[in-house]
């Protein structure tokens, strides 16, 4: 309800009563009611005005500290002079310095920069100290020759804290008494006057006066103060300078000043001279490896062509982590051009690190289809390794145009090239290389890239649309002669098919005469996507003598019965069923028992609880129906808590 | 007809075999920069734990993994949570030198730690960030990195007047299926973004519970910090989400992490949007609960080039998600799967399989380290994860007035003199900003 007047005073005075005596643990219901009334208030002053006079009546003695509390939460965001008084008298007990403060550091007028300044003088050591905040994050000028005082009290907490606010206010005064505190270099006193110091030297800065806002930071920034004060104080005297901090950069490069060096590099990549690369560039072989790296970090985030060509020059380094940071640098700034450069690199690499490097850099260059072609045109390059580094790269990029490419050096090339470009042809494959991989997949004389070229043939085949396509592909193939291993492969790409005719041959396949064949047929089953596949799994399980394949079997059912997990009906209820009875050992058990853990129903929370008898999978019994009964908490209680009373 | 392009069936072993193929990121390795396993003991980073609560020990084991990170201190204002974090740290470096302070000040003032993790209570990540950047510690700190806006800004004039590196606990920009959703919409997949939607779970409720004495070994005092002082009350120490000076409720603490993403998405780092708006609201009955922030609400925001932005409160703890919709498709990130889902689904092609989660802080952290090593800023900076507090911190206040409110991002002021108060709550001493 939106209020635009004045409330009832019976109104207010009942519930602000209620507030009066608040504590916690009771009723809320008069503070949402005043909340709401001061949210309220924003639109009309009457109301403002109403409310704040009976929440300054909330913070005399004989209400609860709570009462206090929230009255001065509502005052911090409706409060304005009426409330000044009261708030006061809060000021000078411990108790409730720091709320009356939370409100006072809020109330715009100027009565409370007084109030808060009369009350410094009495209040006591903890007070004082919030007293202080609260006057320096007012900002007020009133506040410093009272605070000038506090900077010389016994206690160091007061001091520090009137040091720190002066330097918040600002103004010459407060300026004045910094630097007097600078130069009588109390140790106690330097931390605060060091941070009062920056913040009088920001607010010259951003109010222009550029030369003494320089001068403050130059002392600041002078080695002898701690690095955290120093690189700031460098920060702000970058802001200064004319060229942005060029110059200075420059110089803290040259010196001997190592601590400030990293900062100053950082600063390198939003220096805005268009020469900056070439200058900085210029410095990199007087630097150490550690510093010549961030300083070609920072040039390759600049991205112009004087970073290109510092990185460029660095490939030449000695130092390997130098010659690793151009070649990352190279990858950031690069395109086709710099692909002879980089290849170069490549040939002389030392180590797996430096070839990696320089593969992602591959990877990394700008230049689209260019940079394809000039990494396509590497690859007649005979170094060892070489050809690794560049198939990787082209497969990363996503190159279509290295697709042929790659499917000649997968047939033809040693079998670490050969991988790498079945690799590279899993990544970037479509749906229209499946038909070519699949017939390399069978043509395949080298059996240690099988795994890799299964995979990219897999990888292309899933990206037909159309499960009868995909499986007209493989059939295709099966119906040709060739090598038993190329049937197995095509056989094990079965499961990608999917459909109907796919799984009658992978189930024909059990009764080939050839035992490579029967194996890749079970396996084939095994991983079949959907639970079409049961009742022949089922039965090859239940047939075999081989314990492996009776073990592939048993894997397989239970796969795929907790892919049925989501829809659960008598069916699957049964086939958890057959499952457990079946089991050949604990081992096997407790594997169904997983599966079954997902299938939220009645039934199979009884099935779950007829296995806490067996002592060999009672924990995993307890899982399952623990988890079961949580999932059926809601749609069947009663059978939830009698497996759950069972687990006690 | 669009061809179906939903993923055909791949068997469990053949995506697992393709997901560990995944590329590394493109980083140049630690081990190169001297980083590796055999990191020389001066070389390391030197960290020390602020705040060792439930938080901190589960993103711990990520800062223990880096070879670089010597994790040398802990501290907290409870007795068991010193205990508890000491002896994680203890058992993974197998001695017992990992030091302990009640008072953090004390473990900033060790001059070997070079940088801290904050994983405090909510209302003290802004003030232990201060205090560590003004005792020249680097930071990393958990979200949401302030509860005023005022606050937030007070932090990176902090970190600036210090030179601190700082990195916000987000996490998110360092993870790839955010890092694949930004690339997609920043490449004008779906066209002109008009709205991201965003959804974090429904607020819980506090009952009433009265006062008790504070529990042994629990310093009550520094718990509560540059919060005003209140009774302690154990359902108000363990909710502390659930109230304004502590926590600042759900779509603050988690919607946090979704705007940190719709900034960056947008490309509004330094800026933010120019109205904020809520609707729905679903309050605690003041009967029955103590507890202030919303249970659940609609809250909404919009950026001067009219891009709105919406932040539901509802559902459950994995209904997180975040959703880019522009005028050709949307791309979504479910925040409790990692799975990122878009139309059109061509979008989703060049996604790669795998990849890590944003539930580990690694990348996160290996960011971090490389900003302290280079001075550079980090990926979450004060000013990133400042712009993405206001977005929920500003939301707050036009749910807290019930009223729609007016931003200038620029001077950081609202169009109204109660919102422009509620920016800031004055800290209890000896605390400040």
């Amino acid at each position: 309800m939106l209020l635009t007047g004045s409330l009832p005073a019976a109104e207010l005075s009942t519930t602000f009563k209620a507030v009066a005596e608040y504590d916690s643990g009771a009723d809320m219901t008069p503070l949402r009611q005043v909340e709401h009334w001061v949210n309220e208030s924003v639109r009309s002053a009457s109301l403002r005005r109403q409310l704040e006079a009976e929440l300054a009546k909330l913070l005399v003695p004989g209400t609860t500290f709570e009462a206090k509390r929230f009255a001065c939460q509502q005052l911090a965001v409706v409060g304005d002079r009426s409330a000044v008084p009261p708030l006061s008298e809060l000021l000078a007990d411990t108790n409730t310095v720091g709320i009356a403060c939370y409100a006072l550091a809020l109330i715009p007028s100027k009565q409370a920069t007084e109030a808060l300044i009369d009350a410094l003088a009495q209040a006591p050591g903890q007070a004082k100290v919030q007293i202080i905040h609260a006057l320096g994050n007012r900002k007020s000028e009133a506040a410093v020759r009272p605070l000038i005082a506090q900077t010389y009290a016994a206690d160091q907490a007061i001091v520090n804290a009137a040091i720190v606010a002066l330097g918040k206010i600002g103004g010459k005064k407060s300026a004045k008494a910094v630097a007097d505190l600078r130069e009588q270099n109390r140790p106690p006193c330097t931390a605060a006057v060091l941070e009062a110091s920056l913040r009088i030297a920001e607010q010259w800065a951003a109010k222009g006066s550029r030369k003494k806002a320089r001068a403050l930071f130059s002392s600041l920034v002078a080695p002898g103060n701690p690095l955290s004060v120093r690189q700031g104080a460098m920060g702000g005297l970058f802001g200064l300078d004319a060229d942005g901090g060029e110059a200075r950069a420059l110089e803290v490069l040259r010196s001997p000043d190592a601590a400030l060096k990293p900062a100053a590099i950082a600063h390198v990549p939003s220096l805005e001279s268009v020469e900056v690369s070439a200058v900085f560039a210029r410095e990199l072989p007087r630097l150490p490896p550690q510093e010549q790296v961030l300083l070609l970090e920072a040039l390759a985030i600049r991205g112009d062509a004087g970073a290109l060509a510092a990185a460029t020059e660095s490939l030449k380094a000695t130092n390997g982590t130098v010659r690793i940071a151009a070649v990352m640098a190279l990858g950031r700034l690069g395109d086709a051009a710099t692909v002879p450069s980089l290849a170069e690199a490549l040939t002389g690499a030392e180590d797996a690190l430096e070839r990696g490097a320089i593969e992602q850099s591959f990877v990394q260059l700008g230049g689209g289809p260019e940079t394809d072609r000039a990494l396509i045109a590497r690859l007649d390059q005979r170094t060892q390794g070489f050809k690794g580094v560049l198939i990787a790269a082209l497969a990363k990029r996503n190159s279509r145009e290295a697709v042929p490419v790659l499917m000649a050096q997968a047939t033809r090339g040693d079998s670490t090239v050969a991988k790498a470009a079945f690799q590279g042809l899993g990544r970037m494959a479509g749906p229209e290389d499946a038909p070519s991989l699949l017939l390399a997949l069978t043509q395949l004389s080298n059996e240690d890239v099988r795994g890799a070229a299964e995979d990219a043939a897999g990888q292309a085949l899933g990206l037909v649309p159309d499960a009868a396509r995909r499986f007209a592909l493989v059939a295709d193939l099966l119906k040709r002669p060739g090598s038993v291993e190329g049937r197995c492969s095509l056989i094990g790409l079965l499961p990608i098919c999917g459909d109907a005719q796919a799984l009658v041959v992978a189930h024909e396949a059990q009764a080939d005469a050839d035992g490579r064949v029967v194996n890749a047929g079970l396996r084939a089953l095994a991983d079949w996507p959907n639970s079409a596949a049961w009742d022949p799994l089922l039965g090859a399980y239940q047939q075999t003598e081989n314990e492996a394949h009776r073990a592939l079997a048993f894997r397989g059912l239970t796969r795929l019965a907790s892919e049925d997990n989501a829809r659960v009906d008598a069916k699957l209820i049964e086939r958890y069923r057959t499952l457990l009875r079946s089991a050949k050992s604990d081992g096997d058990r407790k594997l169904v028992l997983g599966a079954l853990a997902g299938a939220a129903s009645s039934a199979a929370l009884g099935l779950a609880v007829e296995q806490l008898a067996n002592t060999g999978v009672r924990a995993e019994a307890e899982l399952a129906v623990k988890k079961i009964a949580e999932a059926i908490q809601d749609k069947d209680p009663q059978a939830a808590q009698d497996a759950l009373n069972k687990l006690k | 007809m669009k061809p179906d392009l939903s993923p055909s069936p791949l068997s469990r072993r053949r995506f697992l075999r393709r997901a560990l193929g995944v590329a590394a990121p493109l980083v140049v390795p630690g081990s190169v920069l001297g980083l590796g396993a055999a990191v020389a003991p001066n070389s390391r980073i030197v960290f020390g734990g602020i705040g060792m609560g439930n938080r901190a020990l589960y993103v711990l084991p990520n800062f223990l993994a880096f070879p670089d990170i010597h994790f040398a201190a802990v501290s907290d204002a409870r007795e068991d949570r010193r205990k508890v974090s000491k002896e994680a740290v203890d058992s993974h470096y197998r001695n017992q030198d990992c030091r302990v302070y009640r008072d953090f000040r004390d473990l900033l003032a060790q001059k070997d730690i070079d940088a801290v993790l904050i994983a405090t209570g909510n209302r003290w990540h802004a003030t232990a960030s201060m205090f560590a950047a003004r005792a020249g510690k680097d930071v990393y700190c958990e979200k949401p990195i302030s509860l005023t806006i005022r606050e937030g800004r007070e932090l990176i004039n902090t970190a600036r007047r210090y030179g601190a590196i700082y990195q916000a606990g987000t996490q998110r920009r360092s993870t790839g299926s955010y890092q694949f959703a930004r690339e997609m919409v920043r490449q004008g997949k779906i066209g002109r973004v008009h709205t991201v939607e965003m959804q974090v779970w429904t607020g819980g409720t506090v009952p009433h519970q009265k006062p008790e004495p504070v529990p042994a070994g629990w310093d009550y005092d520094q718990w509560l910090g540059p919060v005003q002082w209140r009774p302690f009350v154990p359902a108000r120490a363990h909710n502390w989400t659930c109230f304004w000076d502590t926590g600042e409720g759900m779509h603050t603490d988690m919607g946090t992490h979704y705007t940190d993403q719709m900034q960056w998405v947008l490309g509004t780092d330094d800026t933010g949007p120019v109205e904020f708006e809520t609707s729905d609201m679903v309050w605690p009955d003041p009967v029955k609960c103590m507890s202030e922030t919303a249970i659940s609400g609609t809250f909404r925001c919009r950026y001067a080039n009219g891009v709105q932005g919406v932040i539901y409160q509802r559902k459950g703890f994995t209904d997180r998600y975040i959703r880019y919709i522009g005028d050709e498709g949307w791309v979504q990130v479910d925040d409790e799967t990692d799975l990122v889902t878009a139309e059109p689904k061509s979008i989703l092609q060049t996604r790669q399989a795998g990849g890590v989660s944003w539930s580990n802080a690694g990348a996160h952290i290996r960011n971090l380290l490389e900003s302290i090593r280079s001075r550079r800023p980090t990926l979450c900076h004060p000013e990133v994860a400042h712009r993405a507090q206001t977005i929920v911190e500003s939301m707050t206040i036009s749910a807290r007035l019930n009223r729609k409110l007016k931003w200038n991002p620029v001077k950081e002021v609202f169009d109204s003199e109660a919102a422009n108060r509620m920016l800031y709550r004055e800290p209890r001493a000896p605390w400040r900003i």
